[in-house]
């Protein structure tokens, strides 16, 4: 069963495209980080995935084949937005209490430890709390449920280094315990490899790159050698990023079985942080193999 | 999977019922928990407005006992009765409570329709709400159904402790300016007063998910809801005349005037207690309306003459005094009717929020 599935997915805000032909099948079970610069669609695609924002054309699907914020969908998915907007003038107690009657189930003295053991004040405001523990509150309430997916819009970005640890290693244990999908959007690129096991890149709205990391990682190689011998290399592959020092050239290449390691040149596997940058440092990197990639990616520093 | 059971301090009951009452009772605390700001100034303003009506009627019940004790009942003609009658009356401040009452529907739409879902849309707590277990459209639609019962329960009781008042004054000094049809009192009855209030919360949460933004919304909710209670008012005496009775009279009576009259009926008209005087006009010996330069021959001959001999004159004339009149027995059709009109623009707002709210992209 798939977690999360699209199908030509597109989505238009007047006269541009949010999302545009998005075609996307995860199996449910992953963990997947959506990454993608600003403007990238990650968002978009996520309200669409919980019904927020309805789709211009394509189809998008959770759980199976349940249409994405049918009644069916919103029973077994919690989303925790961006900014973790919360009912401010309510108290923390209150708004346990109105997740709870929102909700056909809900687990109560699992909010209720989490909350005591988070030290967030029962009777303080919501809106009287920090922004790390608005996002903890939000991000109970929403695993309180239980859900089979969860989706988390920029859960780390309020949060302090030991609160966004904190935060992942909960997500995780949980996918692990209950086998729960996990989606969330992200900048923090340097966590990923640790937290992920699937990768969703976005760009201008489209799908760069997708699948397993472990998968991902295994098709990219970089390569390192004489910058004179680049663009004789450059035809044999799929170049996705250009770093040049000196006489020395760096290529990020992608392939699809292993890769012929030309002679004079070196070959290492990349990071996780190194390919997800070099893919968000141009968002038109399609990976195109030959000179004329190379010297566009010279020339300004991308591949088209 | 636990479900909610009590756990101090987070103690929440039935989290879990799915039965149809469960699942109200578990939609009609979230929506106190959301809108008790509203609810409570509902309320206060609510108990305000019975508390005057309650002292003023204590008041006039009072002097009514002056007025009794006097033995004015039954002649008002005598000049100490008739300041008793104007005391009585007139201590009240009844323009006033009549006023905020024709502008509790307006405060309706405005401070709780036109924020119900604007402010939801505006704060971005929308993405919480929306896509919990129930769904945008039945929570929305609880929520607003909860807070028209509430909205129709206090509008209702409003009206009742006022048509009591004014009925009541009505009865003991059968003073025509506390007709039922006059526009202040027509708008105030509980039938009217609930239609209206429900009609202004449906406009203004239809207009808040359309706007959404909750200043703008509440601006313009003031705007429509205002220009529809004035243009009500505007309305009313016109429509006052269909389906009027008409009558002929010996002749225009007292200070009647010919054309439009609206007026309800004073003092020795001869029509019903109760009614209103819509128009009056004269016909000539072909059943014609007369125009206005007959009219005032016909009107300088009568002046000098009584109404039995006025009435001969005529006669003779072949001329007529017509009368279209609105019995007491109208009064509740009419109510009735406009009360059902209001009610179908709200029930189209509804229906027209409900597809907004499905159509609705996060913003």
């Amino acid at each position: 069963m798939n977690a999360l599935e699209t199908f030509g997915l597109g989505v238009r805000y007047g006269q541009s495209w949010a999302v545009r032909d998005c075609t996307l099948s995860i199996e449910e079970g992953h963990v997947v980080a959506l990454v993608g610069s600003n403007g990238a669609g990650k968002t978009t695609l996520l309200h669409c995935a919980v019904g927020l924002t309805e789709a211009t054309c394509g189809t998008i699907s959770v759980l199976g084949d349940l249409r994405a914020g049918s009644d069916e969908a919103l029973a077994r998915v919690a989303f925790v937005a961006q900014d973790t907007p919360l009912y401010r003038h309510l108290t923390v107690t209150e708004m346990v209490e109105v997740a709870a009657n929102l909700n056909r189930s809900f687990d109560l003295p699992f909010a209720t430890a989490r909350l005591r053991q988070l030290d967030i004040p029962a009777k303080r405001r919501v809106g009287k709390l920090s922004g790390g523990q608005q996002a903890q509150l939000a991000l109970t309430l929403a695993l309180a449920r239980h859900p089979d997916l969860v989706i988390l819009d920029e859960p780390l970005a309020r949060l302090d280094p030991v609160a966004r640890h904190d935060v992942m290693a909960l997500v995780l244990s949980m996918a692990a315990e209950e086998g729960i999908s996990v989606i969330f959007s992200s900048h923090v690129v340097s966590e990923l490899e640790r937290v992920a096991d699937y990768l969703v890149l976005m760009a201008h709205g489209s799908l760069q790159l997708t699948g397993p990391i472990d998968e991902i990682l295994a098709s990219h190689t970089v390569l390192a050698g004489p910058a004179d011998d680049a663009d004789r290399v450059a035809t044999q592959c799929s170049v996705v990023h250009v770093e040049q020092a000196a006489r020395r050239v760096q290529l990020l290449v992608r392939h699809d079985q292993s890769v012929d390691i030309p002679p004079g040149w070196e070959a290492s596997p990349p990071s996780l942080d190194e390919l997800v940058l070099a893919y968000l440092r141009d968002p038109s990197v399609v990976g195109r193999s030959g000179p004329l990639a190379l010297a566009a990616t010279r020339a300004g520093g991308t591949l088209r | 999977m636990t479900t909610a059971h009590a756990v101090d301090p987070l103690h929440v009951q039935g989290a879990n019922e799915t039965t149809g009452r469960g699942a109200l009772r578990r939609l009609l605390r979230v929506t106190w928990l959301q809108h008790r700001g509203a609810c409570l100034a509902l309320f206060a303003l609510f108990a305000v407005l019975v508390a005057a009506i309650v002292v003023e009627w204590t008041r006039a019940d009072a002097s009514y006992v002056a007025f009794v004790g006097d033995g004015c009942v039954g002649h008002l003609d005598a000049s100490t009765c008739n300041n008793e009658a104007l005391a009585l009356g007139g201590g009240i401040d009844f323009q006033t409570i009549g006023t905020v009452l024709a502008a509790l529907p307006v405060l309706v739409g405005v401070f709780v329709g036109a924020p119900l879902v604007a402010r939801e849309i505006e704060s971005g707590t929308f993405r919480f709400a929306w896509t919990q277990a129930t769904s945008r459209t039945p929570l929305v639609v609880a929520t607003l159904g909860m807070l028209a019962g509430l909205v129709t329960v206090l509008a209702v009781v409003l009206g009742l402790v006022f048509g009591g008042w004014y009925a009541h004054l009505y009865e003991v000094v059968l003073s025509p300016i506390y007709s039922d049809w006059q526009a202040t009192l027509f708008a105030a009855t509980w039938w009217m007063l609930a239609a209206w209030a429900l009609m202004a919360l449906a406009i203004g949460t239809l207009l808040g998910t359309l706007i959404a933004r909750t200043v703008a919304a509440m601006a313009t909710t003031a705007g429509v809801l205002v220009a529809l209670v004035v243009g009500g008012r505007l309305l009313l005496p016109h429509l006052l005349d269909v389906g009027a009775h008409v009558t002929r009279l010996p002749g225009p009576i007292g200070t009647m005037a010919i054309g439009a009259i609206n007026s309800p009926v004073e003092g020795g008209w001869p029509f019903p207690v109760g009614s209103w005087v819509a128009r009056s006009w004269l016909t000539g010996p072909h059943g014609h309306v007369l125009g206005i330069g007959a009219i005032q021959h016909v009107s300088s001959e009568l002046s000098s003459r009584t109404a039995r001999t006025g009435d001969r004159w005529l006669s003779v004339h072949h001329d007529a005094f017509r009368v279209a009149y609105q019995p007491p027995g109208h009064f509740w059709m009419f109510q009735g009717v406009e009360g059902l009109v209001v009610l179908g623009i709200a029930a189209c707002c509804v229906m027209a929020t409900r597809r907004l709210l499905v159509r609705r992209a996060a913003p």
